[in-house]
């Protein structure tokens, strides 16, 4: 067993509004660019038909209207929050963080535990984990995990590589202190992986614009090597079989990778969960967004929910978990205008 | 797994016959060894070999023989 994998109490999922641009890029569009052949291969291996594309909208702004719409529609006043983190590579600005921004924006009381965290694929996992270690520890009730990229614009628009795969969505779930849920975590890092994921520029090595460079083969080799053993490892902390659980949720890199994962752990195709045809690989929204989408379609009578999520890639770092929580009261989709 | 199944299996990834493959064929020269080949022969080997292709020694691969002895055939 790797450490840190360990369980604690956790909040529920109280709900989760997933915003966008309404602007979007249709892959087979770049058939012209790049090729009918190559671009027909790519979206059958991928699994990406489609990605939502920011024009000038930041983290900031989706964040904002996901969690304005997630606060009306749960009936929560700003001024219940206790913390709000982001977790986002693409922030408005170096600094201040993100989350300051938001504790402005939506009105939430000073008191308002308010940071970011820098992480991508494995950013929901690590994000809830965080989150509910302060909401165990200073005995928070209401909280907001905010996750999500503007990843087009570290793309170049003649990447090939790149540019069919990545979507701009911010994800926002809001948690509620609660009995009976349970959160148990394996969580790990190895930063020999950072050459093969990153930006080179637009940090203080290299203050130019941010440019995203990746190694498909080396996450790839990465995803093989690591997911399987962290997924096991959360299993066996919490004495359960695959078959136990009702949802299996992947970061959503590609379609490819993402059944071959649930092959390797001996998921089902009903427990997988898919959302990348319509929005590509969405960095640290990609699970929730997934989650949103398969709770959308589970049964009405079903309340209690063994979810599974692993999240894994830039860093590199990854994340597993399995929440035992109850049905969301709220699960939106919206998009800015 | 034996050595017909994995040049079965390579074959459908680059998309050529497998008769009369030697395994002397040169990957560049094939013309479909590009990166989605080269994914897809890293999932083939770890789902039927349970065995995760170096990307390294990958890169340096030049035959189908060169494959094969990466996936441990």
């Amino acid at each position: 067993m790797n450490l840190p994998t360990f369980t604690s109490r956790a909040p529920r999922l109280a709900g989760i509004c997933i915003a966008s641009p309404a602007n979007h890029e249709e892959n087979i569009s770049l058939a012209d660019q790049f090729g009918q052949q190559v671009m027909t291969d790519i979206i059958n291996s991928t699994g990406i038909q489609r990605r939502p594309i920011a024009k000038t909208e930041t983290v900031a702004e989706l964040g904002a209207m996901a969690t304005k719409k997630l606060l009306f529609s749960l009936n929560w006043s700003p001024e219940s929050i206790d913390a709000l983190i982001v977790v986002t590579q693409t922030p408005d600005y170096p600094l201040p963080s993100t989350a300051c921004l938001l504790q402005n924006a939506l009105g939430l009381k000073h008191s308002t535990i308010a940071f970011d965290i820098n992480l991508g694929c494995s950013g929901y996992v690590y994000g809830l984990s965080v989150v509910n270690g302060l909401m165990q520890s200073a005995g928070l009730k209401r909280t907001l995990l905010i996750c999500g990229d503007i990843t087009s614009r570290m793309i170049d628009l003649n990447d090939r590589s790149l540019r069919p795969l990545f979507g701009d969505v911010v994800a926002a779930t809001a948690l509620e202190a609660a009995d009976g849920p349970v959160l148990t975590t394996d969580l790990g890092s190895d930063g020999s992986g950072a050459p093969y994921l990153i930006s080179h520029s637009g940090g203080a090595r290299d203050p130019g614009v941010p440019r995203l460079f990746m190694d498909g083969v080396q996450v790839l080799a990465f995803s093989l090597k690591r997911v399987a053993t962290s997924v096991k490892a959360v299993l066996k902390l919490e004495n359960m079989n695959i078959e136990e659980v009702d949802a299996v949720v992947f970061h959503q890199a590609n379609a490819m990778m993402i059944k071959h994962l649930a092959r390797k752990i001996g998921a089902s195709d009903a427990q997988l969960a898919m959302a990348i045809k319509d929005f590509g690989n969405t960095s640290s929204a990609s699970i929730p967004v997934a989650l949103s989408s398969w709770l959308l379609l589970a049964k009405d009578s079903k309340h209690e929910f063994q979810l599974l999520m692993s999240g894994f890639g830039v860093g590199w770092s990854w994340a597993t978990a399995i929440w035992k929580t109850t049905r969301p009261d709220v699960i939106e989709f919206v998009q800015s205008p | 797994m034996n050595r017909i199944e994995f040049i079965k299996q390579v074959s459908e990834i680059l998309e050529i016959d497998p008769e009369n493959l030697t395994g002397s064929e040169i990957l560049e020269e094939i013309g479909n060894w590009d990166s989605l080949s080269i994914i897809s022969f890293v999932a083939m080997v770890d789902a039927e070999l349970n065995r995760i292709v170096s990307p390294e020694k990958l890169r340096q691969a030049k035959t189908i023989d060169d494959l094969a002895n990466l996936a441990g055939i």
